[in-house]
């Protein structure tokens, strides 16, 4: 299951994503409104200051007028009207120079302010003192006064007219600028407008890509696995939203189905094995069986004539006969009931015995036979006809043909999880060269003549496998020739309790 | 697939918006800086250069000699923190020399150059602003009568001998009548020591030689060209060389002498150098000019006020150099402009 983070905002929850974006192109929109008016406005202002220097010198003008045609009136009629007049136009100049440059500048403008600053100063100063002359009654220097006073009012009326031409050129040459600025900034706003609107898009085509497409993604992994496609890619998981769990969920889904079906074909092969390994079991019994019905006539027919053989040995007082014949008809009756299934352990040793004292009347009572149990073995469930093969063999080809005692020697015992069970005589033996063709197969050690009951160690050794569904259950050994050989079949014992 | 198609097709608006909006900022990055070149212009109007001393130029003329020396004082005041202003220029009517005196006295400036005369009443004047505590000096002509501290300007006594050596050059064995006009403006002394200064130059080879003044009422300006016209017309068989001491005399004397057909009749010596006055000189009109170095009179103008407000003190005189323009320099000088102004017509195509 991928999981990557592609936006820091991606632990936000779905509705307060969208709600940023919302909020983020109107925040964006409304400061750019902002921007746009405050420079607009700005120009205004601009266009709005630009001929306020001819105004102020248009109300110099007018001011110095009225002060000049009071001091005049005060010099002619002496009137108190005039001379406040005078003080209030006089403070109304002052006032109105204040804002005139009076440092040295190389501007025409700059200088020309400098000089009605300075030219001002004299005048007010010789106005001044044409005043206190008429109150002093000094007429001639009044006179004077007002002589010079009216010289610098002329060359002021010149200088403030000069001024105002000037600074109106200027001004109109600035307007024009500022106009065609405007206009720019006109121009401007709207391109900022709609570059605006054009990131907004950008942003909300960005956004929603980033929103739509694990949903996208989701959505085809959906109709894939809808089309019966486990094997699809995972959407990774983008963010920690409502989509991102519904991402989670859907891989966690389709990774269990995935485990599921797994799971479901793995105890198919199983169960399609157990029937294979049956059907072998199945066939290796009607071998058997086959085997078995070949070899002998009708045992039910048999069966009943051994009983009136023992029948008649007994009327006859012929024990050894009677006990002769009763162990064959026991014998042929446990090979009827019991070859297609499992038996207890023990029923299977008593085979071995009424096969064994049946050999003996064979064989004039060469065959010593001894059992030793040194286990419980009670309940213990075997395949059929899995010890007597052995025992037969052991007869057939181990002790037969030897001229000295021959001896079997059944063992049963228990050793860990295993019961053993050793089959083991003093017979002729199996040279070296020839168990390793047994072991390898190459060699058959299964005799299927007369004188056999037609299950050979070979079907033995396979059913047990088949039985316990494992190998190396049956062994044979021998130290060399004359030396005896040892037949080992071991019965797990979990095994024989589970079945 | 439909999943991929989608997601191109979402790129691909994306993307599109994306070089629309790069166009667009880039477009409007542009109008911003033009924007802010306007607005640049705007304040830069409003911006000026502080100066430490303000000098009022004052002149009764306004001709192009007066210009150079204007611009070159102007240049020349930047370094010393000395703004020379041509004072009355920026005003829309025109004053006297004792007016523009009178306004820079109010208006308090630190110092005054001026172009002075023998009036009383600029002698006043010139001493009023001196005890108002501006320094005032004199320039190309002075008024010794006054307490201004300095004179820079040209020794009459020498220029005139200058006028008398050419005009002894270029006067032939018969020529001997020498007429020198002489400007209203010229103080008295002024001019005594301008016609002395030809006549001794003269006397040293042409004992024959004799030396008449004419002075022309210039008053009105367009009187100058007139009186000129009327004497030459009564008198230019009897004159054999002409010494014109200001540019209008010189190029009116020309004009005359061309449109007249008195060209050859008598030599003319002529004053300062303008276009016309080149073409006068480089065609034979005009035998040769003497030229007063204006750009320099006012560099050492302002050399002179910048020592005096200084240190309180300065040279009473600078002499200003002059020199001779004649038929060859005048050439010269027209083919220079020529080509001046050949190249900056290639350089405009």
């Amino acid at each position: 299951m991928k999981r990557k983070r592609t936006s820091p905002f991606s632990h936000l929850p779905f509705p307060l994503r969208l709600i940023f974006i919302f909020l983020l192109t109107s925040m964006l929109s409304l400061a750019m409104s902002l921007y746009l008016n405050t420079n607009i406005n700005r120009s205004l202002e601009q266009i709005n200051t630009i001929y306020t220097s001819n105004n102020n010198l248009n109300t110099m003008t007018e001011t110095l007028d009225s002060l000049h045609d009071n001091i005049l009136e005060y010099l002619e009629v002496k009137s108190t009207d005039s001379l406040n007049n005078y003080y209030y136009y006089e403070q109304q100049y002052r006032n109105l120079l204040s804002d005139l440059n009076h440092q040295v500048t190389d501007s025409t403008a700059g200088s020309m302010e400098k000089n009605i600053y300075n030219i001002s100063q004299s005048y007010l100063a010789i106005a001044d003192e044409a005043i206190e002359a008429k109150r002093a009654r000094n007429t001639g220097k009044y006179r004077t006064a007002y002589n010079e006073a009216t010289d610098y009012y002329n060359f002021l009326t010149a200088y403030i007219y000069s001024l105002n031409n000037q600074q109106f050129l200027a001004n109109s040459r600035n307007y024009q600028s500022l106009e065609v600025s405007l206009r720019l900034i006109e121009r401007m706003n709207t391109l900022v407008t709609i570059a605006m609107a054009l990131f907004n898009i950008f942003l909300i085509i960005i956004m929603v890509n980033q929103i739509t497409r694990p949903l996208l993604l989701l959505a085809s992994a959906s109709n894939q696995v809808a089309a019966g496609n486990f094997d699809v890619e995972l959407p990774p998981v983008v963010s920690d939203d409502e989509l991102g769990v519904v991402t989670l969920a859907f891989s966690k889904m389709v990774i269990s189905i995935q485990e599921y079906i797994e799971k479901v074909k793995s105890s198919i092969k199983a169960e399609k094995e157990a029937q294979e390994r049956e059907l072998l079991m199945e066939t290796h019994l009607k071998e058997a069986q086959l085997r078995y019905y070949q070899a002998q006539i009708n045992p039910h027919f048999l069966f009943n004539s051994l009983n009136a053989g023992a029948q008649m040995a007994m009327m006859e007082d012929a024990e050894k006969t009677y006990s002769f014949i009763q162990n064959m008809a026991d014998f042929f009756r446990y090979s009827m009931k019991s070859l297609n299934t499992d038996v207890d352990l023990q029923e299977e040793i008593e085979l071995v015995d009424n096969y064994v004292s049946i050999m003996n009347v064979r064989f004039s009572g060469d065959i010593h036979y001894e059992k030793s149990i040194d286990c419980d073995i009670t309940g213990f469930r075997v395949p059929c006809m899995i010890i007597q093969p052995a025992v037969e063999n052991a007869i057939s080809y181990g002790i037969r043909n030897i001229s000295r005692e021959g001896r079997i020697r059944l063992e049963v015992h228990r050793e860990d999880s295993e019961i053993l069970i050793h089959v083991r005589d003093n017979g002729i033996g199996i040279s070296s060269e020839r168990l390793q063709d047994i072991r390898s197969g190459k060699t058959a050690h299964t005799s299927s003549d007369k004188n056999s009951n037609g299950v050979g160690l070979g079907n033995v050794q396979k059913r047990l496998n088949l039985y316990y569904n494992k190998e190396n259950l049956f062994s044979i050994d021998s130290k060399g020739e004359n030396m005896g050989t040892l037949v080992t079949i071991r019965i797990p014992v979990e095994e024989e309790q589970y079945v | 697939m439909e999943k991929k198609k989608k997601f191109n097709y979402l790129t691909i608006i994306a993307g599109l918006v994306l070089i629309s909006l790069i166009c667009l900022i880039l477009y409007i990055a542009r109008e911003y800086v033009i924007i802010s070149a306007l607005q640049k212009q705007y304040t830069q109007n409003q911006e000026d250069t502080d100066y430490q001393y303000h000098c009022a130029f004052i002149t009764s003329s306004v001709t192009a000699f007066w210009d150079t020396a204007f611009e070159s004082a102007r240049e020349e005041g930047i370094p010393y923190g000395i703004y020379v202003e041509d004072f009355g220029k920026s005003l829309d009517l025109s004053y006297t020399t004792n007016d523009l005196l009178k306004m820079a006295i109010a208006a308090n400036v630190d110092a005054i150059m001026i172009e002075a005369n023998g009036e009383y009443s600029t002698t006043q004047l010139m001493n009023k602003a001196v005890e108002a505590g501006i320094a005032v000096s004199t320039i190309y002509r002075d008024n010794i009568n006054s307490d201004r501290y300095s004179y820079t300007g040209i020794n009459n006594v020498t220029i005139g001998y200058d006028y008398g050596s050419l005009a002894l050059k270029y006067a032939n064995d018969t020529d001997s009548n020498v007429m020198v006009i002489l400007d209203s403006q010229e103080q008295d002394a002024e001019s005594r020591l301008l016609v002395s200064g030809i006549g001794k130059a003269l006397e040293e080879q042409r004992s024959d030689m004799k030396l008449d003044t004419m002075k022309l009422n210039n008053s009105n300006t367009f009187e100058v060209e007139e009186s000129i016209r009327e004497f030459l017309k009564n008198n230019h068989d009897k004159t054999d060389i002409v010494i014109c001491t200001t540019l209008q005399q010189t190029q009116s004397v020309s004009q005359i002498a061309v449109d007249m057909n008195y060209v050859g009749d008598f030599i003319i010596i002529g004053s300062y150098q303008n276009d016309s006055v080149l073409e006068y000189l480089s065609s034979g009109v005009i035998s040769a000019n003497i030229v007063i170095d204006a750009a320099q009179m006012g560099k050492r103008a302002v050399d002179n006020l910048a020592e005096y407000l200084e240190y309180g003190h300065t040279s009473d005189y600078s002499q200003v150099d002059a020199h001779t323009l004649e038929q060859s320099d005048a050439i010269r000088q027209l083919n220079a402009l020529q080509t001046e102004t050949e190249s900056e017509t290639g350089k405009g195509a």
